[in-house]
């Protein structure tokens, strides 16, 4: 609970926040944010999923499609092939200068392939040459013999909030797990049950003492707590989180949380702007 | 029918897991492929135990 001088405190602080990577590499990351609220925690959950821009396609049409899979299941499908692009070389089809559509704004491709075989999302061809798939072995269609399929596609920039395709990241938070254990309270056997009901090994028995060892991979669900009579007490740290991110698009998951932060102040800033 | 580009549930993109999931699944148990392949969520998990390749059948027919 928070009491009126903590928040004193806080206020002094500015609610800036201490953050401490515990593991990630590759697509994922997992860090540790102290001196926060939840509310803070959820607003760079909804902004990294959200409010990121990512390219993706947005139009296509079909000059010739014979494959087993209908022409606007092919649409849906390219939609979802992550692009590998560079972020500060794209603007948003409203922010940007032009009407109809520009270099700037979108990004067009082709497809084509005939049967038989796989065709696979490699074989997109960008006739601007700065952007690629991420993966290049997606299976778009399946051609038999006799069988083809032409068409061109354009990609544009946009936000998660918009369509799903363009959804940067999964992302979650959960409070910094606080585990108390009493061992003179419990008993041999209760020691022996709460480690052997943690579905996460966060206890450790040591002769007769039951230790702590892996604190930070305690999901809060008291399993625990409800195998003993008392002595086991698991509440969540409301100032301190674990937050999860993992990226499903090209770009970097420490990017996704640093731009997450630019686009939070800016639409503070619209907020102080409207007030004022 | 066709594997979808990215799981339902969570976004993840898996389209191109399917093929190597496919080939190992025959000899390897199914829990240890998924792994190695990064599908810790049970959404894509059960994506990928529960989906069936049709189009090759499909397309033997008229669309």
């Amino acid at each position: 609970m928070t009491r009126p001088e903590d928040q004193e405190v806080k206020e002094e602080r500015g609610y800036k926040m201490k953050l401490e990577k515990i593991d990630g590499k590759g697509k994922k990351l997992k860090f540790i944010a102290e001196d926060t609220n939840p509310a803070m925690m959820n607003a760079l959950r909804r902004t990294t999923m959200n409010y990121i821009p990512v390219l993706a396609i947005e139009n296509v049409g079909i000059i010739e499609n014979s494959s087993p899979v209908f022409d606007e299941i092919i649409a849906q499908r390219l939609g979802q092939v992550p692009l590998v692009f560079d972020p500060d070389k794209f603007n948003m089809h409203e922010d940007c200068e032009c009407e109809e559509g520009c270099s700037n704004c979108e990004v067009k491709f082709t497809l084509k392939g005939e049967g038989p075989g796989i065709l696979y999302s490699g074989e997109l061809n960008c006739k601007s040459g700065d952007v690629e798939v991420l993966y290049d072995r997606i299976p778009i269609t399946e051609m038999d013999e006799n069988q083809e399929v032409d068409l061109e596609a354009t990609a544009c920039l946009s936000i998660g909030k918009d369509h799903s395709k363009h959804q940067a990241s999964v992302s979650s938070y959960q409070y910094y797990p606080i585990i108390d254990v009493d061992n003179d309270e419990l008993t041999v056997e209760e020691k022996k049950s709460c480690q052997e009901i943690c579905p996460r090994n966060v206890f450790e028995l040591d002769g007769d003492k039951l230790n702590i060892e892996n604190e930070e991979r305690c999901t809060l669900c008291k399993e625990c707590v409800e195998e003993v009579d008392s002595g086991v007490v698991v509440t969540g740290d409301e100032e301190k989180f674990i937050f999860k991110i993992e990226s499903i698009c090209s770009l970097d998951p420490e990017y996704i949380i640093s731009k997450a932060a630019e686009v939070l102040e800016e639409k503070a800033d619209k907020v102080v702007e409207k007030l004022s | 029918m066709i594997i979808p580009v990215r799981c339902m549930s969570c976004g993840k993109p898996v389209g191109h897991l399917w093929e190597e999931f496919k080939e190992r699944r025959r000899d390897e148990d199914p829990k240890e492929v998924l792994d190695e392949l990064g599908l810790d969520r049970y959404c894509c998990r059960s994506l990928f135990l529960t989906h069936t390749d049709l189009t090759g059948k499909v397309s033997k027919f008229k669309k």
